[in-house]
């Protein structure tokens, strides 16, 4: 079973969808380059908007409702995940399943209403698991049945902070949904990877402050942090992650950072989640 | 300049003790496992779909088929493909025409049957829906959008089982059209090789070879009487059916191609090994029942013997003669010398008793037509 991440954070603008992206582009590009067939990445977009798919594969990544990921949350028995999924543009291994913006709001507001609403992720997608190696959430600004099918879904949450005072704010709610979905859909296993520190501004005095609090209140959960860079902007306007936007000279040996700042840190990030999400990886391999 | 306060927001209230510890956790979800009792009936186009290469009915020409299996040509190419044969070929011809017909009956009251099959991983990561059973309604669908040059692919009502078995399989083809020898003989050898779990290899270039090991493997006790109710056939039977795969594989395609009928294949699978090709095609040929060939056997052995005795005849006579006119033409006083060195060595080398017998009868003959003659 592959390493499952959610990004997460009910706030908005927090830079959910960049990290997730180039969380799973940057995984993917590893993964080629460590085994042959080259192990895949699966990208999950739960947020209506599918701006998370836009930098996978633009043009092919919105489909109709019934062979959309609105069909897989809402339909009973789930169609087949298998016939949904699609490659994306710029890295063959990373692989994810359409999304369709109006669809995915009807499917919000249907979910309250059905059965087994927060499990209903996992279920659709679980025979289709075994062929990843890690599986990417993106999650919508919400802490509605779409972030609750997400986390149910999940072996791991990463969340994405803002280091400003209402950046850290919703840290609260969100945290209380975990211990909910541990306690209550039997995700006892559901850990939280880190906190990653996004849209740091260098010259701002609270993001040095704000970061001192993280650690202090979240030892070792916190995640090597991303500066606010024009690379970063660019990449989503070029429907692109970062390491396809601004790539290195040569990728030999899976080298992933360029002369970019973004494309370091996010390359720092990659490594630090490989790392430590290893003894997890190894074990379910056995 | 007193410094404004800053509040961490996470120090505003206790993250700790969020879960109530009596609470009684529900039933969850693993990912990855499978709950879905119920079956769901979807909608999938055929390239997004792969027929079993181990089905033991077969369908596709082997020249296409070879090629589509190694992902050289897509669906839609081995039906050209298998249209442009057809148009040359009137076996192929009869067969392609069915599923037209039947392509053209989903176009009118609309696929009733699903196919049944199950998802694999393909070769490049990609999802592929193998199928169990339906792959006529495939080629059906295919033949026909290569034919009437459909723009868009066309959908097929598919369902997804879990735990696809060659049992099933067989079942479906019982229930359509009557299986060839051939077929019959593949089926009963995939229900062997099932019930043993030994599975497929994929890099098999001749699927007939994978049959071919259930001919040559020992049958586990009671697997003939489990198989007798699904291929509705006596052990004996199916056992006749099995010999079948002696036959080398492009024989096999030939055969059941054109549905020959198992006696036939029977008398010629009576026939030195040299001779089945040339008497599959003379049966394929003149459309031979099974006494046919067997009278055809017949007359061509009953030859064989004559010729073989007059091959015998002659050479018995030539060596007389050789002998006779050796001894005669030598001068008298050697003749006798001659006949005795003849007499040591025939003793020497055990034959006296044959030649005595001989001579005995060959002097009796010899005496009758004399007697006849004066």
């Amino acid at each position: 079973m592959p390493i499952v991440i959610t990004v997460a954070n009910q706030k908005g603008g927090v830079g959910k969808t960049t990290t997730a992206v180039n969380l799973a582009a940057g995984l993917a590009i590893r993964l080629r380059y460590e085994s042959d067939p080259p192990g895949r990445v699966l990208l999950l977009d739960m947020d209506p908007q599918a701006h998370a798919l836009m930098a996978v594969a633009f043009g092919q990544h919105l489909a109709p409702p019934g062979q959309s990921m609105a069909a897989l949350l809402t339909q009973a028995p789930a169609p087949s995940a298998q016939a949904m999924v699609r490659k994306g543009v710029h890295h063959r291994n990373l692989h994810f399943i359409p999304g369709n913006t109006q669809a995915m709001v009807a499917a919000r507001m249907q979910l309250p209403a059905l059965l087994a609403r927060e499990t209903r992720l996992a279920r659709a997608v679980g025979p289709i698991l075994p062929h990843y190696q890690y599986v990417i959430i993106d999650t919508p600004p919400s802490l509605d049945d779409l972030m609750i099918n997400a986390l149910v879904a999940a072996s791991h949450v990463l969340i994405p902070v803002e280091p400003s005072y209402l950046g850290l704010s919703g840290l609260k709610d969100l945290q209380r949904a975990i211990e909910q979905v541990r306690a209550h859909l039997n995700r006892q296993d559901l850990q939280v990877l880190g906190y990653v520190p996004t849209r740091c501004v260098g010259q701002r005095a609270e993001v040095g402050e704000i970061l001192a609090y993280l650690e202090q209140s979240f030892p070792d959960l916190v995640l090597p942090p991303i500066h606010e860079t024009t690379d970063l902007t660019y990449a989503h306007s070029a429907h692109m992650d970062v390491f396809t936007y601004r790539p290195p000279r040569s990728r030999r040996d899976g080298r992933l950072h360029s002369g970019s700042r973004a494309t370091q840190e996010y390359a720092r990030l990659v490594n630090e989640i490989v790392r430590r999400t290893a003894a997890a990886r190894q074990a379910q391999a056995q | 300049m007193s410094k404004r306060k800053r509040f961490n927001p996470l120090e505003e209230s206790d993250l700790q003790s969020l879960v109530d510890p009596a609470t009684q956790a529900l039933e969850g979800v693993e990912a990855g496992q499978e709950l879905e009792a119920v079956q769901r009936i979807e909608r999938l186009r055929p390239s997004q779909m792969m027929p079993d290469r181990f089905q033991p009915r077969r369908l596709l020409p082997g020249q296409v088929r070879e090629r589509f299996f190694a992902g050289e040509i897509d669906c839609y190419q081995a039906a050209r493909e298998w249209l442009a044969l057809a148009a040359r070929d009137p076996a192929w011809g009869e067969r392609v025409q069915e599923l037209l017909a039947m392509g053209e009956s989903f176009e009118s009251h609309g696929q009733i049957k699903p196919i049944t099959g199950r998802w694999v991983a393909g070769r490049e990561g990609q999802f592929v829906f193998e199928i169990e059973t339906g792959e006529r309604r495939f080629w059906a669908a295919c033949l026909r959008a290569v034919k009437e040059d459909l723009e868009e692919e066309p959908w097929l009502r598919v369902e997804v089982v879990d735990q696809p078995s060659r049992e099933r399989q067989v079942l479906e083809n019982r229930h359509t059209q009557a299986p060839s020898a051939v077929s019959q003989a593949c089926e009963i050898a995939a229900l062997i090789l099932s019930s043993m779990g030994l599975e497929p290899d994929p890099a098999t270039r001749d699927e007939f070879e994978y049959f071919r090991q259930a001919a040559r493997a020992r049958v586990p006790r009671g697997t003939w009487p489990r198989m007798e109710p699904i291929m509705q056939l006596s052990t004996r039977r199916m056992q006749q059916l099995l010999a079948l795969l002696q036959l080398p594989s492009p024989l096999l395609e030939l055969a059941d191609r054109h549905r020959v009928p198992e006696r036939v294949l029977r008398e010629i699978l009576a026939l030195p090994r040299g001779e089945w090709e040339r008497a599959l095609r003379r049966a394929v040929k003149h459309g031979m029942t099974a006494e046919e060939v067997e009278r055809e056997r017949r007359r061509r052995t009953g030859r064989e013997a004559d010729a073989a005795l007059r091959q015998a005849d002659r050479v018995a006579f030539q060596g007389l003669r050789r002998f006779i006119r050796a001894v005669l033409n030598a001068p008298a006083e050697s003749q006798e010398e001659i006949l005795a060195s003849v007499a040591d060595q025939v003793i020497l080398e055990g034959l006296d008793a044959g030649l005595m017998d001989l001579m005995e009868a060959l002097a009796l003959r010899l005496q009758a037509r004399r007697r006849r003659k004066s």
